[in-house]
Protein backbone atom coordinates (compact mmCIF):
# COMPACT_ATOMS: atom_id res chain seq x y z
CA UNK A 1 0.00 0.00 0.00
CA UNK A 2 1.26 3.60 -0.84
CA UNK A 3 -0.03 7.89 -1.14
CA UNK A 4 0.65 9.80 -3.80
CA UNK A 5 -0.78 12.45 -2.99
CA UNK A 6 -4.74 11.59 -2.11
CA UNK A 7 -4.14 8.57 -3.88
CA UNK A 8 -4.17 5.43 -2.12
CA UNK A 9 -2.27 2.62 -4.38
CA UNK A 10 -1.90 -0.86 -3.95
CA UNK A 11 1.04 -3.13 -5.80
CA UNK A 12 0.72 -6.67 -6.26
CA UNK A 13 3.63 -8.94 -7.37
CA UNK A 14 2.71 -11.75 -9.64
CA UNK A 15 0.89 -14.24 -7.14
CA UNK A 16 -1.18 -11.23 -5.75
CA UNK A 17 -1.80 -10.33 -9.28
CA UNK A 18 -3.13 -13.29 -10.42
CA UNK A 19 -5.72 -13.62 -7.20
CA UNK A 20 -6.75 -10.10 -8.07
CA UNK A 21 -7.57 -11.20 -11.83
CA UNK A 22 -9.32 -14.17 -10.45
CA UNK A 23 -11.58 -11.74 -7.85
CA UNK A 24 -12.22 -9.37 -10.92
CA UNK A 25 -14.04 -12.06 -12.67
CA UNK A 26 -16.39 -12.99 -9.81
CA UNK A 27 -20.01 -12.11 -10.19
CA UNK A 28 -20.28 -11.38 -5.81
CA UNK A 29 -17.03 -8.99 -5.67
CA UNK A 30 -18.25 -6.61 -8.20
CA UNK A 31 -21.96 -6.37 -6.83
CA UNK A 32 -20.13 -6.07 -3.07
CA UNK A 33 -18.48 -3.08 -4.28
CA UNK A 34 -21.39 -1.24 -6.32
CA UNK A 35 -23.65 -1.82 -2.79
CA UNK A 36 -20.37 -0.02 -0.87
CA UNK A 37 -19.37 -2.97 0.75
CA UNK A 38 -15.87 -3.48 -0.18
CA UNK A 39 -14.13 -0.24 -0.96
CA UNK A 40 -13.99 0.95 -4.56
CA UNK A 41 -10.99 -0.38 -6.65
CA UNK A 42 -9.85 0.07 -10.16
CA UNK A 43 -6.81 -1.15 -12.18
CA UNK A 44 -4.38 1.63 -13.13
CA UNK A 45 -1.73 1.87 -15.76
CA UNK A 46 1.23 1.68 -13.69
CA UNK A 47 2.80 3.59 -16.54
CA UNK A 48 0.45 6.22 -15.65
CA UNK A 49 1.38 6.39 -11.66
CA UNK A 50 5.10 6.36 -12.06
CA UNK A 51 5.47 3.56 -9.79
CA UNK A 52 8.11 0.47 -10.87
CA UNK A 53 8.49 -3.20 -9.86
CA UNK A 54 4.66 -4.35 -9.37
CA UNK A 55 2.50 -6.83 -11.69
CA UNK A 56 -0.46 -4.78 -11.07
CA UNK A 57 -1.30 -1.43 -9.32
CA UNK A 58 -4.27 -1.28 -8.15
CA UNK A 59 -6.34 2.25 -6.74
CA UNK A 60 -8.74 2.59 -3.93
CA UNK A 61 -11.38 5.29 -3.39
CA UNK A 62 -9.58 6.74 -0.12
CA UNK A 63 -12.10 6.41 3.33
CA UNK A 64 -12.61 9.66 5.01
CA UNK A 65 -11.02 8.74 8.24
CA UNK A 66 -8.90 5.49 9.43
CA UNK A 67 -10.65 4.00 12.79
CA UNK A 68 -9.46 0.89 14.66
CA UNK A 69 -11.75 -1.81 16.04
CA UNK A 70 -11.19 -0.77 19.73
CA UNK A 71 -12.48 3.21 19.04
CA UNK A 72 -15.84 0.98 17.72
CA UNK A 73 -19.00 0.50 19.67
CA UNK A 74 -20.39 -3.63 20.09
CA UNK A 75 -22.47 -2.89 17.47
CA UNK A 76 -20.39 -1.25 14.86
CA UNK A 77 -17.59 -4.46 15.96
CA UNK A 78 -20.54 -7.42 15.87
CA UNK A 79 -21.80 -5.01 12.31
CA UNK A 80 -18.10 -5.53 11.21
CA UNK A 81 -17.86 -8.92 12.27
CA UNK A 82 -21.01 -10.29 9.81
CA UNK A 83 -19.46 -8.43 6.42
CA UNK A 84 -16.60 -10.22 7.36
CA UNK A 85 -18.36 -13.01 7.40
CA UNK A 86 -20.96 -12.22 4.18
CA UNK A 87 -18.16 -11.47 1.96
CA UNK A 88 -15.97 -14.83 2.97
CA UNK A 89 -19.51 -16.88 2.87
CA UNK A 90 -20.11 -15.13 -1.18
CA UNK A 91 -16.59 -15.96 -1.98
CA UNK A 92 -17.17 -19.46 -0.81
CA UNK A 93 -19.37 -19.70 -3.69
CA UNK A 94 -17.39 -19.11 -6.00
CA UNK A 95 -14.10 -20.99 -5.32
CA UNK A 96 -12.10 -18.28 -3.71
CA UNK A 97 -11.42 -17.65 0.33
CA UNK A 98 -9.80 -14.82 2.56
CA UNK A 99 -6.37 -15.29 3.88
CA UNK A 100 -7.11 -14.03 7.04
CA UNK A 101 -9.88 -12.84 9.72
CA UNK A 102 -9.11 -9.37 10.90
CA UNK A 103 -11.39 -6.26 12.27
CA UNK A 104 -8.59 -3.99 10.33
CA UNK A 105 -9.62 -5.16 7.17
CA UNK A 106 -12.41 -3.53 7.94
CA UNK A 107 -13.20 1.05 7.77
CA UNK A 108 -16.31 3.15 7.74
CA UNK A 109 -17.52 5.52 5.23
CA UNK A 110 -19.69 7.21 7.79
CA UNK A 111 -21.81 4.28 9.58
CA UNK A 112 -21.61 1.75 6.38
CA UNK A 113 -18.70 -0.76 7.08
CA UNK A 114 -16.48 -1.31 4.65
CA UNK A 115 -14.09 -4.07 3.35
CA UNK A 116 -10.79 -2.32 2.19
CA UNK A 117 -8.09 -5.44 2.47
CA UNK A 118 -8.92 -6.96 -1.31
CA UNK A 119 -5.49 -8.46 -1.18
CA UNK A 120 -7.05 -11.11 1.31
CA UNK A 121 -8.76 -12.79 -1.09
CA UNK A 122 -7.22 -15.85 -2.79
CA UNK A 123 -8.06 -19.34 -4.34
CA UNK A 124 -9.63 -21.79 -1.76
CA UNK A 125 -7.60 -24.26 -0.31
CA UNK A 126 -8.95 -25.94 2.88
CA UNK A 127 -9.91 -24.83 6.22
CA UNK A 128 -10.23 -20.56 6.36
CA UNK A 129 -6.81 -19.53 8.26
CA UNK A 130 -8.65 -16.55 9.02
CA UNK A 131 -10.59 -18.43 12.54
CA UNK A 132 -8.10 -17.24 14.97
CA UNK A 133 -7.57 -13.86 14.23
CA UNK A 134 -11.78 -13.80 13.51
CA UNK A 135 -12.09 -14.82 17.74
CA UNK A 136 -9.00 -12.60 18.76
CA UNK A 137 -10.62 -9.14 16.90
CA UNK A 138 -14.04 -9.85 16.43
CA UNK A 139 -15.20 -12.81 18.76
CA UNK A 140 -13.53 -12.66 22.20
CA UNK A 141 -14.10 -8.32 21.96
CA UNK A 142 -17.84 -9.37 21.74
CA UNK A 143 -18.16 -11.95 23.96
CA UNK A 144 -16.03 -10.08 26.85
CA UNK A 145 -19.14 -7.45 26.70
CA UNK A 146 -21.69 -9.60 26.06
CA UNK A 147 -20.88 -12.73 28.59
CA UNK A 148 -18.88 -10.56 31.16
CA UNK A 149 -20.40 -6.93 30.76
CA UNK A 150 -17.30 -5.46 30.17
CA UNK A 151 -16.66 -2.84 27.46
CA UNK A 152 -14.01 -4.31 25.08
CA UNK A 153 -12.24 -1.39 23.56
CA UNK A 154 -9.39 -0.55 26.25
CA UNK A 155 -8.27 -3.78 26.10
CA UNK A 156 -8.43 -4.47 22.25
CA UNK A 157 -6.70 -1.26 22.30
CA UNK A 158 -4.00 -3.49 24.39
CA UNK A 159 -3.95 -6.08 22.00
CA UNK A 160 -2.72 -5.45 18.39
CA UNK A 161 -3.29 -8.77 17.39
CA UNK A 162 -6.75 -9.22 19.39
CA UNK A 163 -7.37 -11.09 22.48
CA UNK A 164 -5.92 -14.25 23.02
CA UNK A 165 -7.39 -17.59 23.47
CA UNK A 166 -5.75 -18.64 26.67
CA UNK A 167 -6.21 -15.37 28.41
CA UNK A 168 -10.08 -15.52 26.88
CA UNK A 169 -10.25 -19.15 28.61
CA UNK A 170 -9.25 -17.91 31.85
CA UNK A 171 -11.15 -15.23 31.69
CA UNK A 172 -14.44 -17.03 30.36
CA UNK A 173 -13.50 -20.16 32.81
CA UNK A 174 -16.24 -21.48 35.24
CA UNK A 175 -20.19 -20.94 34.61
CA UNK A 176 -19.01 -18.82 31.73
CA UNK A 177 -18.22 -22.22 29.66
CA UNK A 178 -21.88 -22.66 29.42
CA UNK A 179 -22.33 -19.11 27.84
CA UNK A 180 -22.83 -18.77 23.80
CA UNK A 181 -20.33 -20.02 22.13
CA UNK A 182 -17.30 -20.31 24.96
CA UNK A 183 -17.09 -24.08 25.05
CA UNK A 184 -16.19 -24.35 21.15
CA UNK A 185 -14.45 -20.92 20.39
CA UNK A 186 -12.97 -20.68 23.43
CA UNK A 187 -12.00 -23.77 25.89
CA UNK A 188 -11.86 -26.39 22.94
CA UNK A 189 -9.75 -23.57 21.34
CA UNK A 190 -7.32 -22.76 23.93
CA UNK A 191 -7.02 -26.40 24.09
CA UNK A 192 -6.35 -27.25 20.75
CA UNK A 193 -4.17 -24.29 20.77
CA UNK A 194 -2.33 -25.93 23.96
CA UNK A 195 -1.91 -29.46 22.29
CA UNK A 196 -1.21 -28.76 18.43
CA UNK A 197 2.97 -28.77 18.26
CA UNK A 198 3.02 -29.47 14.70
CA UNK A 199 2.80 -27.53 11.90
CA UNK A 200 0.34 -25.47 9.98
CA UNK A 201 1.32 -27.09 6.98
CA UNK A 202 0.97 -30.47 8.51
CA UNK A 203 -2.41 -30.02 9.93
CA UNK A 204 -3.38 -28.72 6.04
CA UNK A 205 -2.80 -31.84 5.07
CA UNK A 206 -3.79 -34.27 7.70
CA UNK A 207 -7.38 -32.01 7.33
CA UNK A 208 -7.26 -32.67 3.19
CA UNK A 209 -6.57 -36.71 4.14
CA UNK A 210 -9.71 -36.88 6.62
CA UNK A 211 -12.07 -35.34 4.16
CA UNK A 212 -12.03 -31.20 4.98
CA UNK A 213 -14.13 -29.57 2.26
CA UNK A 214 -15.06 -25.73 1.19
CA UNK A 215 -18.42 -26.71 2.70
CA UNK A 216 -16.94 -27.36 6.12
CA UNK A 217 -15.32 -23.31 5.54
CA UNK A 218 -18.75 -22.83 5.23
CA UNK A 219 -20.65 -24.27 7.75
CA UNK A 220 -17.85 -22.58 10.16
CA UNK A 221 -18.66 -19.08 8.50
CA UNK A 222 -22.40 -19.78 9.26
CA UNK A 223 -21.69 -21.09 12.37
CA UNK A 224 -19.91 -17.83 13.91
CA UNK A 225 -22.15 -15.58 11.84
CA UNK A 226 -25.22 -17.07 13.70
CA UNK A 227 -23.51 -16.78 17.21
CA UNK A 228 -22.32 -13.00 16.53
CA UNK A 229 -26.04 -12.54 15.74
CA UNK A 230 -26.75 -13.88 18.93
CA UNK A 231 -24.92 -11.76 21.01
CA UNK A 232 -25.79 -8.96 22.82
CA UNK A 233 -24.39 -6.35 24.35
CA UNK A 234 -26.27 -5.72 28.00
CA UNK A 235 -24.08 -2.62 29.10
CA UNK A 236 -26.76 0.28 29.47
CA UNK A 237 -26.28 1.74 32.69
CA UNK A 238 -24.31 5.11 31.71
CA UNK A 239 -23.80 8.02 33.83
CA UNK A 240 -24.19 9.58 30.00
CA UNK A 241 -26.72 8.09 28.52
CA UNK A 242 -29.65 10.18 30.41
CA UNK A 243 -27.55 13.40 29.87
CA UNK A 244 -29.84 15.15 27.73
CA UNK A 245 -32.58 15.22 29.87
CA UNK A 246 -30.74 15.50 33.11
CA UNK A 247 -27.92 18.74 31.65
CA UNK A 248 -28.81 21.84 33.67
CA UNK A 249 -29.25 23.65 30.21
CA UNK A 250 -32.75 25.77 29.97
CA UNK A 251 -34.69 25.56 26.74
CA UNK A 252 -33.28 28.99 25.82
CA UNK A 253 -29.73 28.35 25.85
CA UNK A 254 -30.51 24.55 24.22
CA UNK A 255 -31.95 27.05 21.83
CA UNK A 256 -29.44 29.72 21.53
CA UNK A 257 -26.55 26.99 21.03
CA UNK A 258 -27.70 25.21 18.76
CA UNK A 259 -28.95 28.59 16.43
CA UNK A 260 -25.19 29.63 17.20
CA UNK A 261 -23.41 26.00 15.93
CA UNK A 262 -25.75 25.87 13.22
CA UNK A 263 -24.69 29.48 11.56
CA UNK A 264 -20.69 28.40 11.95
CA UNK A 265 -21.59 25.37 10.45
CA UNK A 266 -23.53 26.69 7.40
CA UNK A 267 -20.96 29.50 7.04
CA UNK A 268 -19.48 27.68 4.53
CA UNK A 269 -18.31 23.88 2.97
CA UNK A 270 -16.34 21.57 5.76
CA UNK A 271 -13.96 18.55 4.43
CA UNK A 272 -13.67 17.21 7.87
CA UNK A 273 -15.35 17.98 10.96
CA UNK A 274 -14.34 16.51 14.69
CA UNK A 275 -17.47 16.69 17.53
CA UNK A 276 -14.92 16.23 20.66
CA UNK A 277 -17.54 14.83 23.65
CA UNK A 278 -19.97 14.34 21.21
CA UNK A 279 -22.43 13.07 23.39
CA UNK A 280 -26.17 12.14 21.68
CA UNK A 281 -24.27 13.81 18.61
CA UNK A 282 -27.00 16.84 18.48
CA UNK A 283 -24.00 19.10 16.86
CA UNK A 284 -22.12 16.49 14.97
CA UNK A 285 -25.79 15.91 13.16
CA UNK A 286 -26.32 20.09 12.65
CA UNK A 287 -22.77 20.19 10.68
CA UNK A 288 -23.23 16.58 8.90
CA UNK A 289 -25.23 18.77 6.04
CA UNK A 290 -22.42 21.17 5.74
CA UNK A 291 -19.83 18.75 6.14
CA UNK A 292 -17.96 16.32 3.46
CA UNK A 293 -17.38 13.74 6.71
CA UNK A 294 -17.87 14.27 10.76
CA UNK A 295 -16.36 12.38 13.05
CA UNK A 296 -17.31 12.50 16.39
CA UNK A 297 -16.27 10.74 19.35
CA UNK A 298 -16.65 10.52 23.36
CA UNK A 299 -15.38 8.63 26.01
CA UNK A 300 -18.48 6.48 26.71
CA UNK A 301 -19.64 3.62 24.89
CA UNK A 302 -23.12 3.48 25.32
CA UNK A 303 -23.84 6.75 24.49
CA UNK A 304 -21.92 6.16 21.14
CA UNK A 305 -23.65 3.03 21.02
CA UNK A 306 -26.59 4.46 21.17
CA UNK A 307 -25.90 7.57 18.57
CA UNK A 308 -24.36 4.94 15.83
CA UNK A 309 -27.91 3.14 16.20
CA UNK A 310 -29.60 6.26 15.53
CA UNK A 311 -27.46 6.96 12.65
CA UNK A 312 -28.27 3.79 11.10
CA UNK A 313 -31.69 4.49 11.20
CA UNK A 314 -32.36 7.74 10.49
CA UNK A 315 -29.03 9.01 9.01
CA UNK A 316 -26.71 10.80 7.96
CA UNK A 317 -24.44 8.80 6.50
CA UNK A 318 -21.60 11.11 6.80
CA UNK A 319 -21.02 10.46 10.40
CA UNK A 320 -18.87 8.37 12.13
CA UNK A 321 -19.18 7.86 15.77
CA UNK A 322 -16.24 6.95 17.31
CA UNK A 323 -15.28 5.93 21.13
CA UNK A 324 -12.39 7.67 21.87
CA UNK A 325 -11.19 8.80 25.67
CA UNK A 326 -9.55 12.28 24.40
CA UNK A 327 -7.96 12.46 27.75
CA UNK A 328 -6.18 8.80 26.69
CA UNK A 329 -6.43 8.83 23.06
CA UNK A 330 -5.55 5.57 20.59
CA UNK A 331 -2.03 5.75 20.37
CA UNK A 332 -0.02 4.64 17.90
CA UNK A 333 0.46 0.82 17.54
CA UNK A 334 2.69 -1.81 16.33
CA UNK A 335 6.57 -2.15 14.82
CA UNK A 336 8.43 1.04 15.66
CA UNK A 337 4.66 2.33 16.55
CA UNK A 338 4.06 3.05 12.86
CA UNK A 339 1.82 0.46 12.04
CA UNK A 340 -1.14 2.31 13.57
CA UNK A 341 -1.44 5.54 13.81
CA UNK A 342 -2.27 7.82 17.10
CA UNK A 343 -6.31 8.67 16.75
CA UNK A 344 -4.99 12.66 16.31
CA UNK A 345 -2.04 12.04 13.56
CA UNK A 346 -4.93 10.01 11.31
CA UNK A 347 -7.00 13.18 9.96
CA UNK A 348 -6.60 17.25 9.96
CA UNK A 349 -9.99 18.67 10.21
CA UNK A 350 -10.84 21.97 9.36
CA UNK A 351 -13.79 22.47 12.08
CA UNK A 352 -13.24 21.46 15.67
CA UNK A 353 -16.36 21.04 18.02
CA UNK A 354 -16.25 21.53 21.83
CA UNK A 355 -19.07 21.73 23.41
CA UNK A 356 -19.29 21.99 27.15
CA UNK A 357 -15.69 19.65 27.28
CA UNK A 358 -13.67 21.84 28.19
CA UNK A 359 -14.73 21.73 32.39
CA UNK A 360 -14.45 17.77 32.23
CA UNK A 361 -10.91 18.09 30.67
CA UNK A 362 -9.74 20.50 33.48
CA UNK A 363 -11.72 20.25 36.44
CA UNK A 364 -12.27 16.29 35.94
CA UNK A 365 -9.45 14.87 34.40
CA UNK A 366 -6.82 17.59 35.75
CA UNK A 367 -5.28 18.88 32.46
CA UNK A 368 -4.07 22.67 33.12
CA UNK A 369 -6.61 24.92 31.39
CA UNK A 370 -3.44 26.25 29.03
CA UNK A 371 -2.55 22.25 27.84
CA UNK A 372 -6.22 22.12 26.42
CA UNK A 373 -6.16 25.42 24.33
CA UNK A 374 -2.80 24.15 23.09
CA UNK A 375 -4.32 21.20 22.07
CA UNK A 376 -7.43 22.94 20.38
CA UNK A 377 -5.09 25.24 18.54
CA UNK A 378 -3.00 21.89 16.88
CA UNK A 379 -5.83 20.58 15.33
CA UNK A 380 -5.12 24.20 12.97
CA UNK A 381 -8.72 24.35 12.58
CA UNK A 382 -11.73 26.51 12.85
CA UNK A 383 -13.14 25.71 16.29
CA UNK A 384 -16.63 25.96 18.29
CA UNK A 385 -15.80 25.92 22.38
CA UNK A 386 -17.87 26.20 25.31
CA UNK A 387 -16.71 27.83 28.43
CA UNK A 388 -18.92 26.43 31.06
CA UNK A 389 -18.39 28.48 34.05
CA UNK A 390 -17.71 27.40 37.55
CA UNK A 391 -21.10 28.28 38.98
CA UNK A 392 -23.12 26.57 36.54
CA UNK A 393 -24.80 23.37 38.27
CA UNK A 394 -22.50 21.08 36.09
CA UNK A 395 -19.23 22.57 37.02
CA UNK A 396 -20.21 22.63 40.26
CA UNK A 397 -20.91 18.86 40.59
CA UNK A 398 -16.98 18.52 39.37
CA UNK A 399 -15.78 20.84 41.47
CA UNK A 400 -17.62 19.10 44.55
CA UNK A 401 -15.16 16.11 44.22
CA UNK A 402 -12.12 18.05 44.34
CA UNK A 403 -10.24 19.83 47.49
CA UNK A 404 -11.55 23.71 47.93
CA UNK A 405 -9.52 25.62 45.47
CA UNK A 406 -7.65 23.21 43.58
CA UNK A 407 -9.35 24.65 40.10
CA UNK A 408 -9.13 28.44 41.41
CA UNK A 409 -7.44 29.25 38.24
CA UNK A 410 -10.73 27.72 36.07
CA UNK A 411 -12.86 30.94 34.89
CA UNK A 412 -13.80 32.55 32.24
CA UNK A 413 -11.12 35.30 32.07
CA UNK A 414 -8.36 32.93 32.05
CA UNK A 415 -9.69 31.08 29.50
CA UNK A 416 -10.49 34.02 26.92
CA UNK A 417 -6.62 35.39 27.67
CA UNK A 418 -5.75 31.94 26.56
CA UNK A 419 -7.86 31.75 23.57
CA UNK A 420 -6.89 35.13 22.76
CA UNK A 421 -3.23 34.58 22.73
CA UNK A 422 -3.70 31.06 20.54
CA UNK A 423 -6.97 32.62 18.13
CA UNK A 424 -8.49 35.18 16.73
CA UNK A 425 -11.98 34.90 18.37
CA UNK A 426 -14.48 35.49 15.68
CA UNK A 427 -17.42 35.79 17.67
CA UNK A 428 -18.58 35.00 21.51
CA UNK A 429 -22.38 34.83 22.95
CA UNK A 430 -23.17 34.27 26.16
CA UNK A 431 -25.72 31.93 26.69
CA UNK A 432 -29.22 33.52 28.16
CA UNK A 433 -28.54 31.71 31.33
CA UNK A 434 -25.57 33.37 31.86
CA UNK A 435 -23.36 29.96 32.80
CA UNK A 436 -22.23 29.61 29.73
CA UNK A 437 -20.19 31.30 26.63
CA UNK A 438 -19.42 29.80 23.30
CA UNK A 439 -17.24 30.81 21.08
CA UNK A 440 -15.60 30.12 17.49
CA UNK A 441 -12.47 30.99 17.29
CA UNK A 442 -9.56 30.54 13.91
CA UNK A 443 -6.27 29.42 15.02
CA UNK A 444 -3.19 32.38 14.51
CA UNK A 445 -0.89 30.68 11.76
CA UNK B 1 9.50 -22.96 23.54
CA UNK B 2 6.37 -21.50 23.39
CA UNK B 3 7.94 -19.06 20.90
CA UNK B 4 8.51 -21.69 18.48
CA UNK B 5 4.95 -23.23 18.62
CA UNK B 6 2.49 -22.50 15.44
CA UNK B 7 -0.55 -20.87 16.83
CA UNK B 8 -2.04 -21.03 13.96
CA UNK B 9 -1.85 -24.33 13.58
CA UNK B 10 -4.04 -25.03 16.90
CA UNK B 11 -6.66 -23.01 15.48
CA UNK B 12 -6.94 -24.84 12.61
CA UNK B 13 -8.07 -27.85 14.59
CA UNK B 14 -9.95 -25.47 16.54
CA UNK B 15 -12.20 -24.30 13.47
CA UNK B 16 -13.65 -27.80 13.06
CA UNK B 17 -15.29 -27.46 16.16
CA UNK B 18 -17.83 -25.29 15.17
CA UNK B 19 -17.82 -26.32 11.51
CA UNK B 20 -20.94 -28.63 13.09
CA UNK B 21 -21.07 -32.63 12.42
CA UNK B 22 -19.36 -33.15 9.50
CA UNK B 23 -16.52 -31.19 10.84
CA UNK B 24 -16.11 -32.92 13.77
CA UNK B 25 -16.22 -36.32 11.78
CA UNK B 26 -13.22 -35.28 10.11
CA UNK B 27 -11.37 -33.91 13.53
CA UNK B 28 -12.15 -37.55 14.57
CA UNK B 29 -10.99 -39.15 11.16
CA UNK B 30 -7.76 -36.95 11.77
CA UNK B 31 -7.41 -38.56 15.20
CA UNK B 32 -7.47 -41.93 13.93
CA UNK B 33 -5.44 -41.15 11.18
CA UNK B 34 -2.80 -40.00 13.88
CA UNK B 35 -3.83 -43.05 16.08
CA UNK B 36 -3.39 -45.93 13.22
CA UNK B 37 -0.30 -43.84 12.18
CA UNK B 38 1.55 -44.75 15.42
CA UNK B 39 1.36 -48.16 14.02
CA UNK B 40 2.42 -47.13 10.74
CA UNK B 41 6.47 -46.48 9.62
CA UNK B 42 5.38 -44.12 7.14
CA UNK B 43 3.15 -41.99 9.34
CA UNK B 44 -0.41 -41.13 9.32
CA UNK B 45 -2.47 -41.13 6.08
CA UNK B 46 -1.06 -38.30 4.03
CA UNK B 47 0.70 -36.48 6.94
CA UNK B 48 3.97 -34.73 6.11
CA UNK B 49 6.60 -35.10 7.43
CA UNK B 50 6.72 -33.08 10.86
CA UNK B 51 9.11 -32.25 13.77
CA UNK B 52 6.93 -33.17 17.17
CA UNK B 53 7.42 -35.70 20.00
CA UNK B 54 4.97 -36.95 18.35
CA UNK B 55 6.26 -37.80 15.07
CA UNK B 56 9.74 -38.48 16.18
CA UNK B 57 7.98 -41.57 17.77
CA UNK B 58 7.08 -42.76 14.97
CA UNK B 59 10.99 -43.11 13.34
CA UNK B 60 12.68 -46.02 13.30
Amino acid sequence: MFHLGDRVLRGLGPQAAADWQMLAMTEFFPAAMAAGRVVRTTEVDSAQVAVEGWTTVLEHEPIPFVSYPSEWTFEMLADAAVLHLDLLLAALDEGISLKDGSAYNIQWRGVTATFVDVGSFEAVAGPWPGYRQFCQLFLYPLMLEAHLDVPFQKYLAGHLDGLPPADMRRLLGGRHRFKAGVMRNVTLHAAAERRTTRSTQSVQADMAAAGYSVDLARATARSLRKLVLKLRSSRSASGWAAYRRTCSYSDEDAAAKADFVANVAESRRWSLAFDLGCNDGAFARMVAPHADSVVAVDSDDVTVGAFYRSLRTDGPANVLPLVVDLVDPTPARGWRGAERLAFTDRGRPDLVLALALVHHLVIAANVPMAEVVDWFASFGATLVVEFVEPHDPMAQRLLANKEPGQHDDYGIEEFESLLDASFDVMARQPLPSGRRTLYVARPRS
Amino acid sequence: MLAYLDAGSGSLIASLFVGGFAAMAVFFKMQFHRFTGVFSRKGAVGSTPEVTPDAESTEP
